[in-house]
């Protein structure tokens, strides 16, 4: 299963359980994040990627600086584990 | 799920050679325990109130009713995130090169949506121009 298919099944099955009024406040929020232009504000590509150092799970300092100097860099963001 | 599915994707990163990092406004102890019960070889990096995910320009800020839905369920995001619990970045994925310039960007509001592994692993071949 393409992780498309499994995020698929995981919303059908959440809302399933939800009662309608609050999966349609979800859908609301996501539809005025979309019309707000929220994407507009991303960084885009060709501009130049902000630097950072961040600590990791464990508390050691992560550079990106470091990291590019291994090669490309991937960052994803992540709202968390809950 | 997704951090789950990128994991897969890594050692095809890690062939190119590339790196990946996940960043989260949680607290490093949450990521801690993600990363070990998925068996992450990737680190999850703490943005303490979003701060990096701000100048990536994904962060945003859930609605009051938005909120009221979450305690209701109950969930209390300052459980979880330090700074601004209620402020979070849009799930999105940023290939950048080594010179430090975005070369791919996948960012959805929709928090159900979040881009293929495989597709990240195709940009960031694309960069280095290999098949």
């Amino acid at each position: 299963m393409s992780l498309k298919e499994e995020l698929a099944a995981f919303r059908a099955r959440a809302e399933s359980k939800r009662a309608p009024e609050v999966v349609a406040a979800m859908h609301r929020a996501v539809d005025e994040l979309r019309a707000c232009g929220a994407i507009g504000r991303v960084l885009k590509v060709g501009e130049r990627a902000p630097e950072f150092t961040l600590p990791d799970q464990r508390g050691e300092p992560v550079s990106s600086a470091a990291l590019l100097a291994r090669g490309p860099l991937v960052v994803t963001f992540y709202r968390g584990v809950w | 799920m997704e951090l789950a599915a990128l994991q897969s994707a890594r050692a095809d990163l890690q062939a190119i050679p590339a790196t990946l990092v996940a960043i989260s406004p949680q607290r490093p102890a949450h990521s801690l325990a993600v990363a070990e019960r998925r068996h992450l070889a990737f680190p999850i990096l703490s943005d303490r109130g979003n701060q990096v995910a701000r100048r990536f320009g994904v962060v945003f800020t859930l609605p009051d009713y938005l909120r009221e839905i979450y305690r209701a369920f109950p969930l209390d995001l300052a459980q979880y995130n330090e700074a601004e619990p209620w402020t979070l970045p849009m799930p999105g994925r940023f290939v950048i090169d080594r010179a430090g310039v975005v070369r791919d960007v996948d960012v959805d509001p929709d928090y159900t949506t979040r881009p293929e592994p495989a597709a990240t692993v195709a940009a960031v071949r694309k960069i280095v121009g290999r098949p």
